[in-house]
């Protein structure tokens, strides 16, 4: 078994046991928080990052064209769920970053707040994504704003928050689900339309369909305008 | 003085209108408090408006807008250390995540998942009662014959076995063409039998209990649809506060979104009825009229939820709705 870091981004690893798997390097030594591997190699641990489960991964293994996540970051999540990418946003971020995590659904974030207090650089915020005003004194400004929720609004609920909590020349990174928009429409269509409404408050750096991992997503990073 | 106040975790702080931090009221270190406070937030900005105006601070508004916390709180010296920051904020909001929860679910989440609880039992009692005729046909196919219902299988099986019992319980010759089984074999089939019993009260305890439930919760809902067809609309729109707020177009087709969507991609006719099906009006209806019974009810059932969730289930008014259903069912006809 051997791990090596990956040549452009800085805390994904890969580690080659056979297959070639992406990982990240586990903060909290021998939690495995979605049932992924856990790898041990020269004293250090690595938690396998499954693209199925995850879009960034996803995002990642599709050739993403830069990741703007890095050490010592402060991260917004919207959309957190059970914790899976966030997690792996946790590692690369490492000790002297935060990620604010915030979910609206309270079965969900049940499962959340036992992830949180295990790795304790993750805030779990039960709230509502599309109603920033009611976390707006928890959340700091961030370097990044991380945005996957299934709303018909995405792009409207991601320009909401980045107004509020980007700071200048932050990064986004937004998994646009096209079903959540609308199901019976051609993905590329509604692609094309969130891409403007977009492209009026950030500069479009990248954009990537996430197939086969996702049907029908895909993952834009986006730099802030102001 | 007139200044603007921003609320943060550890304290709230009025800012004049350089930016210059005038007045203070810190919560404390301890993150229980903090969260505790950050509840009500309506409560808190009242309190803190009050505290300031004894300290001649007249607060002007406050701001919504996200600042470098960290940063700002080793400044103010409320923390020495990032890490202390940190760990105060870690606590702070997985305290207020559990604080919230306890208030985030309302009783309509039991409705949901008793009637899926129920819709489970349907399955397993399905599965068990084919199993269990099936090995009691093959020693008795005589009695398995004149035997038909589940309750009836379950209730004579769990107190009889023998053959000769059994013949005389249906009042039928005790001749069969059945296999012979041992004593053994018997008692593990009965052993079956009285399982399967156990399951139909239990059945039939859960849909007592979704009855009482939706007595308490959705009175008019429960009596415009029924309770167990009114508790499978809210486990559908995924809670009662959802169903009140779909329109009856929704609610006529809930349950057939297949045939929905399918309609909606390819333009297939589009359904008549989703779960609304289940309901005698609907059911009883001439096929041809199915769907305009389907709309009157989804329009009453509309209304009936809309009263259930915005009264909390005080105001009382199925009578009418059930009248007026009924006066139009006799227009139709």
């Amino acid at each position: 078994m051997k791990v090596e870091k990956d040549k452009r981004f800085d805390g994904v690893y890969w580690v080659k046991n056979g297959k070639r798997r992406l990982a990240t390097k586990n903060l909290v030594k021998g939690y495995s928080v979605y049932g992924e591997f856990l790898f041990n190699i020269n004293n250090e641990e690595y938690r396998e990052w499954i693209p199925k489960r995850s879009k960034l991964a996803a995002y990642i293994l599709k050739g993403a064209s830069e990741m703007p996540i890095k050490e010592g970051d402060c991260v917004l999540y919207l959309g957190a769920a059970s914790g899976t990418t966030a997690s792996h946003i946790s590692d690369i971020v490492g000790s002297n970053g935060k990620i604010y995590c915030v979910d609206v659904s309270p079965r969900i974030v049940r499962e959340l707040v036992f992830v949180c207090s295990k790795k304790k650089n993750m805030f779990p915020i039960l709230a509502d994504a599309s109603k920033p005003e009611s976390y707006v004194g928890i959340v700091p400004k961030c370097d990044i704003v991380y945005q996957d929720i299934a709303q018909p609004n995405q792009a409207e609920i991601l320009i909401k928050n980045c107004e509020m909590f980007l700071k200048k020349n932050g990064y986004a990174l937004f998994a646009v689900k096209s079903r959540s928009i609308d199901v019976t429409a051609n993905p590329s269509k509604i692609f094309g339309e969130v891409e403007k409404i977009l492209s009026e408050k950030f500069k479009i750096l990248d954009k990537r369909r996430l197939d086969p991992f996702e049907n029908d997503h895909m993952m834009f990073l986006l730099r802030w305008k102001k | 003085m007139e200044c603007s106040v921003i609320i943060m975790p550890f304290g709230a702080f009025a800012f004049d209108k350089n930016g210059k931090v005038v007045w203070r009221k810190t919560f404390g270190k301890n993150a229980e408090q903090c969260a505790k406070l950050f509840l009500d937030t309506e409560k808190l900005k009242e309190e803190i408006k009050k505290e300031a105006s004894l300290n001649n601070i007249d607060i002007t508004n406050f701001k919504e807008e996200a600042i470098d916390l960290e940063k700002f709180a080793i400044e103010q010296g409320v923390f020495k250390k990032p890490e202390e920051f940190s760990s105060f904020m870690s606590d702070f909001s997985i305290k207020l995540t559990q604080l919230k929860m306890k208030q985030a679910f309302s009783a309509d989440i039991l409705i949901i998942h008793s009637i899926l609880a129920l819709e489970d039992l349907d399955k397993i009692i399905n599965l068990i009662y084919e199993r269990l005729s099936e090995l009691f046909g093959l020693y008795f196919p005589e009695a398995m014959e004149k035997i038909t219902s589940v309750d009836k299988l379950s209730s004579i099986l769990s107190d009889k076995i023998e053959r000769s019992e059994i013949a005389e319980e249906l009042k039928i010759s005790e001749e069969s063409m059945g296999y012979e089984m041992k004593k053994d074999d018997l008692e593990t089939i009965q052993e079956i039998a009285k399982k399967l019993d156990g399951i139909l009260s239990l059945r039939e305890k859960i849909s007592k209990y979704i009855e009482r439930k939706m007595e308490e919760i959705a009175p008019n809902l429960s009596k415009v649809a029924g309770p167990l067809l009114g508790a499978k609309l809210i486990s559908l729109a995924n809670g009662l506060e959802n169903l009140a707020r779909m329109p009856s177009s929704t609610i006529q087709v809930l349950g057939a979104e297949k045939a929905l969507f399918r309609h909606l991609r390819t333009g297939t006719k589009p359904p008549k009825h989703g779960v609304i099906l289940q309901h005698p009006l609907v059911r009883n209806a001439k096929i041809s009229r199915r769907g305009r019974v389907a709309r009157a009810l989804a329009a009453k059932i509309a209304i009936a939820s809309k009263v259930d969730f915005y009264s909390k289930g005080k105001e009382i008014v199925w009578e009418k709705l059930l009248k007026d259903l009924e006066e139009k069912m006799k227009d139709e006809s």
